[in-house]
Order: C-alpha cells, then sequence, then structure tokens
C-alpha cells in the first residue's frame, strides 16, 4: 500500500493558516467549476454566481469547523447549487428573452421549424413517460437523460440485468405510446 | 448509423427541447439534493423521488443535466456513450457468439495452412471486472481506532485512489496511487467525527493501460 496523499490534519487548517494567495486559489477554482456549469446565456453573470459560492463556502464554514479547507468535491457542489439557483432566479423573473432562452444545453444550430418540432416531440414525451409503470419511467427518464445502463442501476439500485431490463421495456412502451399519439421521432 | 441507432438520439435530443423554465407538478428539489442523487449520495429510494419528479418537469431534467457535466458523478469520468446499452444481453450474446465462431473459423484456417502446432493457440482471458464493489458489509459501522476499507480488486497492475468524505463532502482522508485494494484510516483522522457519523468513501482504478473505474459511493457510520 502507498502512502496518503494528504495529511488528515492539514485537510482541516484554517484559511488564516494557510499560504497567502489561498484564497485567490479558491476563487479561481470556484471559476472554472462555475464555468463548467453555467449555461451560455448566463455567462455574463459568472462573477456574480463566483462570488455568490464563495460566500456561501464562507457562511458553511462559520458553521461548520470541519469545513475550513473544502475538497474538489464540495467545491464543485456549492458552484453547481449556487449555478443553478441563479438559473432558478432568471427563470422567476423572467428576465430571459425568448431567444436567450432557447440557449440551452440542445444544439444551437437547430433549425426553427426542426426545433418547434422536436419539442412537440418532447412534449408527447413527457406525457407518454406519465403512462409508463413507474420503474420503467424512471429508467427510461434516465436513458433519456444520456445515463448508460450501468449507471441507471448503480443510481437505483438496481442490477445492470435490472436496469437493461426496464430501460429496453420502458423504451418499447415510449415508442408504442408515441406511434399510438401520431407521433414520429 | 442506422434509422434504429440513430432514434435514441433523437429521443433524447427532443426530450432536451423542452423548455427548460417549465416547472412540472410539485415542489422542485433543491440543487443540492439533484447533485446528491446524481453523485450516488442518496438511498436509490430518494434518487428514485428525484427522477420521478424529473420525469414530469422540464426545468429539473435541465438542471440534473448540468449536474452531468461534473466529473465526480457516477460514471462521469468515463464518457460513456448511452447508444445501443438498451439493448437486451440476448442481442449482446449473439453477437458474441457470432463473432467468437468467426475467430475461431479464422484460427482453424490459419492452423490449418501453416501447419502449427494447436498449442500455441492464442489464450483468452476472462473479461476483466468493470465494477468496484466494496468488501466491507454494507451495514457494518467501523472501529475509529481500526477502521478499514476493502474493495474488489480490478487487476494486478491497477492503483486506486481512495477519497473519504464526510456526509457533507468535508474531506476526511485521501490516498492516491495504492497498490492494494483495501485501506486503514488513521485514527487522527477520524478525530473530528462523532460516533455514529457517516463517512462516504469512493474509490477509483486505474489500470496500466490507462482505463479507469470508479466506485459507487459507499457509507459506513463510525464508532
Amino acid at each position: 500500500m502507498s502512502d496518503i496523499d494528504s495529511d488528515p490534519r492539514a485537510l482541516r487548517s484554517r484559511p488564516g493558516e494557510a499560504a497567502p494567495g489561498a484564497e485567490a486559489e479558491l476563487l479561481a477554482r470556484f471559476r472554472e467549476q462555475v464555468g463548467r456549469y453555467c449555461p451560455a446565456w448566463l455567462h455574463d453573470r459568472i462573477d456574480d454566481i463566483v462570488q455568490d459560492a464563495w460566500m456561501r463556502l464562507k457562511r458553511a464554514q462559520e458553521r461548520n469547523e470541519r469545513n475550513r479547507d473544502p475538497g474538489s468535491s464540495l467545491i464543485a457542489k456549492v458552484a453547481y447549487c449556487a449555478t443553478v439557483d441563479e438559473i432558478r432566479r432568471r427563470q422567476r423573473r423572467r428576465e430571459v428573452s425568448v431567444e436567450a432562452a432557447g440557449d440551452s444545453l440542445v444544439t444551437r444550430e437547430v433549425a426553427p421549424d426542426r426545433a418547434a418540432s422536436a419539442r412537440e416531440v418532447g412534449s408527447a414525451i413527457r406525457v407518454c413517460l406519465g403512462g409508463l409503470l413507474p420503474n420503467r419511467r424512471l429508467a427510461v427518464t434516465l436513458y433519456l437523460q444520456g445515463h448508460t445502463a450501468p449507471e441507471t442501476g448503480t443510481l437505483l439500485g438496481w442490477t445492470l440485468k435490472r436496469a437493461e431490463n426496464m430501460i429496453f421495456r420502458g423504451m418499447a412502451d415510449l415508442r408504442s405510446c408515441l406511434v399510438r399519439k401520431g407521433v414520429t421521432p | 448509423m442506422t434509422t434504429h441507432d440513430a432514434l435514441p438520439e433523437r429521443l433524447r435530443r427532443a426530450f432536451a427541447s423542452l423548455d427548460e423554465d417549465e416547472r412540472g407538478e410539485g415542489r422542485c428539489p433543491e440543487p443540492g439534493t439533484i447533485w446528491d442523487a446524481i453523485h450516488s449520495r442518496l438511498t436509490p429510494e430518494a434518487v428514485g423521488g428525484v427522477v420521478h419528479h424529473m420525469a414530469s418537469c422540464p426545468a429539473c431534467a435541465y438542471d440534473w443535466r448540468i449536474a452531468m457535466r461534473s466529473e465526480h458523478r457516477v460514471g462521469g469520468a468515463k464518457g460513456a456513450s448511452p447508444a445501443g446499452s438498451a439493448k437486451p444481453r440476448g442481442a449482446f450474446r449473439t453477437g458474441l457468439v457470432a463473432a467468437a465462431a468467426v475467430i475461431l473459423g479464422a484460427a482453424l484456417l490459419v492452423v490449418f495452412h501453416s501447419g502449427l502446432p494447436t498449442d500455441v493457440g492464442p489464450v483468452y482471458r476472462a473479461p476483466e471486472q468493470e465494477t468496484i464493489l466494496s468488501l466491507v458489509p454494507e451495514h457494518d459501522s467501523l472501529p475509529r481506532e481500526n477502521a478499514v476499507l476493502r474493495w474488489s480488486p480490478v487487476s494486478d497492475d491497477a492503483r486506486y485512489t481512495l477519497e473519504i468524505d464526510t456526509l457533507d463532502l468535508t474531506p476526511v482522508a485521501r490516498a492516491r496511487d495504492l497498490s492494494t485494494a483495501e485501506y486503514r484510516i488513521l485514527p487522527e483522522a477520524l478525530e473530528g467525527l462523532e460516533s455514529g457519523e457517516v463517512i462516504v468513501w469512493t474509490v477509483e482504478a486505474r489500470s496500466i493501460d490507462g482505463r479507469r473505474i470508479k466506485s459507487k459511493a459507499f457509507r459506513h457510520r463510525i464508532r
């Protein structure tokens, strides 16, 4: 067995005891993570989100002595939460224009008529999902989100065989439902 | 790619094209809950609850897809394409049998023409394990003075990176380049934890050929 990467006591050192520039480094790590999660239409808010994330971490550190030196997982989670909260605030305020709102994770080069067609199919999928058996609905939802069968099994506590089976049967049900609705994806 | 192969991708695009500011019925989970779900830090039942909501809530489905960019999530490092993974195993096995028949036929042809002795044929190895399992019983609590984590080894040449956190993601210990599939957490690392507090650990294996396999997150109480 090899060595420990970090002395566990060092993991809990206070920022005040850290080397100069540690906070700047922390902000840089937040910027990198926020940049990973921030959609293009929100890029003008990256600085604000980074600042928000940094403040959240500070508050958490004040509440919890053990959070004095965050790991990469915590940095990523705080950056994600700050970004999604900002997305939700924007959505609530309806600040996003119709054009900007289209700048989602979906490819931007899609022609308007094809985008409208995709949304129509998407709406049908959403209705059909509601009619699937519960476990098949879970499996197909994760599949449509881009998860593999092994990931689905891990997330839902299923064996790989069961995950594959649920995806296969659920996708067959989904196709049948779409056909019944006259939707051809 | 055939039309049939392209269908899942078209369905995914259609599902993702729904307006991300459209909320479904019921209360949306907090971003932290979505994050914990996709990182397998919730119970499968709780993950199911989030996914159930997401099926009818394009906004939360959008938030989930953003979380999928995380390099820490289950399957995040591998970047495997989900296409084709919904095929039943029977089809996969049929393909394997056909491929094996072709290889066997080619091998026999070579042997027939070259006159090589049959005992120098290729050696086939069983497929290597693609998941890492915890060998610590799931509901066992760990004594803080001798908290030993064990997991199923991937291969002889694998090196392991271990991350141990509390439930609020506070780092407890990190270990890299481990050559054996076990690790004893130093008691000093557990000093700040109260009795009954939960630790979460994940391990990533890296083979000499660069292949990476990451485990799900395992939990244990410290006593």
